[in-house]
């Protein structure tokens, strides 16, 4: 795992998704850049997101891409807009029929079980529409 | 004043491998076979190449798959190069060889692409092809794959201007009609647009039908310059045109879900070609998904963004139609070996603008344009292939 990798999984086990802002100029970023991708700078820090944020477009995977997540099908998959500026991939949670472009969505963490490759599969970073209730389940 | 590259080289032979389920193939055989076609076509032999262009395969680990053909082929190639654009690769190798015989370099370059992805492809080697196209620890962790990727972008076009399921739909029926008048295709069977409809769901919106075949094959092109082009039985297809893109490489890092670098390399390639898109003939439309035509179309500026939809409604892509696209069946239906996959867009498009197309000639097809795109609406590449220079 790259060292961006490993910061952002560690913070996902404590319930935070970390993102990088660049000293310099300010930037917010994601997937652990090594320098700002706006000015190069290499002094970045490691910030909590607030939570917040709103949906760019979602999928529902239905057809398992490999193996591990075949018993997890189906399941939502979105780039979701976060309010510290900066864009994300991760899985929805609550009600399917809630989901929608523009709609606002909350951080929370679900099980998601054998993700590929060495994470943590029961800490998996999940965005719930606001209006949904218990949005993450279990 | 014209582009100094415009038709610095043209097309003097092509090769195709059979495609679908080839047992015994390798990405090396199949790019042998191709090669070795593609020669005959052009009337040449190995000693008459200055060089060769390849792709990489995803199977065989062929890292200097350019060196490892030309030792195959009994070459000692002054020009070697591997090329990795994903399914932009193709018409990437056809930019290099232009460059290079453009600028003085090589008389006759070959350019060659195969894979044996569906015989060759294990369990693990899928997993693996999954995470080259996403990265390997902010994104497969949640499950995604290309058709998920493809898929948000057709939400977000949906969305954002009402392209509907049945517009989607018409891309794949349309690309069956072609392959079924094809007897090289891999899926001929008929498909209508129930059919496309009413198959099970990949990735939401995008079904089945929707996603690109996995196959076997493989194809060739020999670009030549121009005099040396003269000399052989047959005119070339002149490339007018061809320019690339790159925008982002990860899906989440997209600027824009609904118009991509395809834009860029598409400007580019009209501009040099000196032609605009009303005046192409056959299109010859990267379709990895049903959703890629339609934004392809409106980055190239055949329709207004957001129009692609309607564009190609009402069965006007297909056989018959009068917007060409895709004749030889496309991705779709014709086969997808992965990163070969566009060159079987190129050569159709020769194949048409030579007459020799068959039952699926485009009647007059003088100006074709050829799009391909490497990862998750990541990398493009477009080329106007003429009959005339
Ligand atoms: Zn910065």
């Amino acid at each position: 795992m790259t060292a961006g990798g490993e910061v952002f999984w560690d913070g996902c086990a404590v319930g935070e998704f970390r993102l990088l802002r660049c000293d310099g100029c300010g930037q917010v970023d994601h997937m652990g850049p090594s320098r700002c991708r706006r000015c190069h700078g290499a002094e970045l820090t490691w910030i909590a997101a607030e939570g917040g944020g709103t949906v760019a477009s979602f999928t529902i995977v239905r057809r398992a891409p490999s193996a591990g997540l075949r018993e997890w099908v189906p399941y939502g998959l979105a780039l979701i807009d976060l309010d510290e500026g900066t864009r994300v991939m991760a899985r929805l949670a609550g009600e399917p029929e809630d989901w929608r472009i523009g709609g606002r969505v909350r951080l929370c963490f679900i099980a998601a079980g054998e993700a590929p490759g060495d994470f943590a599969g029961d800490r998996l970073p999940a965005f719930a529409p606001e209006t949904g209730e218990a949005a993450c389940g279990s | 004043m014209a582009h100094p590259l415009r038709a610095a080289a043209g097309i003097t032979g092509i090769g195709e491998t059979p495609v679908g389920e080839l047992p015994g193939s390798s990405a090396l055989s199949l790019m042998e076979d191709a090669a070795l076609a593609a020669l005959d076509d052009a009337g040449l032999a190995v000693a008459d190449l200055d060089g060769l262009v390849t792709s990489r395969s995803m199977v065989a680990p062929l890292h200097r798959a350019a060196v490892i053909l030309a030792e195959r082929l009994g070459m000692t190639p002054e020009l070697f190069a591997t090329l990795e654009a994903g399914g932009a690769t193709s018409l990437q190798m056809l930019n290099y060889a232009l460059t290079a015989i453009g600028a003085g370099r090589a008389r006759h370059l070959l350019c060659v692409a195969g894979d044996n992805l569906l015989t060759g492809l294990s369990r693990d080697l899928a997993v693996q092809a999954m995470a080259e196209n996403a990265d390997a620890e902010f994104e497969v962790p949640f499950g995604t794959f290309p058709p998920a990727a493809y898929a948000l972008a057709a939400r977000a076009h949906m969305h954002a201007y009402g392209t509907t399921a049945e517009q989607l739909a018409e891309v794949a029926v349309a690309a069956r009609a072609w392959a079924a008048l094809n007897p090289a295709a891999q899926m001929r069977q008929p498909l209508d647009l129930a059919q496309v409809l009413a198959a099970k769901r990949v990735a939401e919106p995008l079904g089945l039908n929707d996603c690109a075949l996995v196959s076997d094959g493989g194809g060739a092109f020999v670009v030549s310059e121009p005099s040396a082009a003269a000399a052989l039985a047959r005119p070339p297809i002149w490339i007018l045109g061809a320019a690339e893109a790159a925008g982002h490489e990860y899906i989440t890092r997209a600027p824009d879900l609904t118009s991509f670098a395809s834009a860029l390399a598409g400007r580019r390639a009209f501009a040099m070609a000196g032609c605009r898109p009303d005046e192409v003939d056959l299109a010859q439309i990267y379709d990895c998904f049903s959703i890629t035509p339609i934004i392809t179309l409106e980055d190239l500026g055949f329709c207004g963004k957001g129009e692609g939809g309607a564009f190609i409604e009402g069965g006007r892509t297909g056989p018959g139609g009068d917007f060409p696209m895709n004749s030889h069946g496309g991705l779709l239906s014709h086969a997808h070996p992965g990163k070969p996959g566009g060159i079987f867009h190129l050569t159709e498009a020769v194949r048409q603008l030579r007459g020799d197309a068959g039952r699926r000639q485009v009647a007059g097809a003088e100006l074709a344009v050829v799009t391909g795109v490497g990862g998750m609406f990541s990398a493009h590449a477009t080329a106007i292939l003429g009959a005339a220079r």
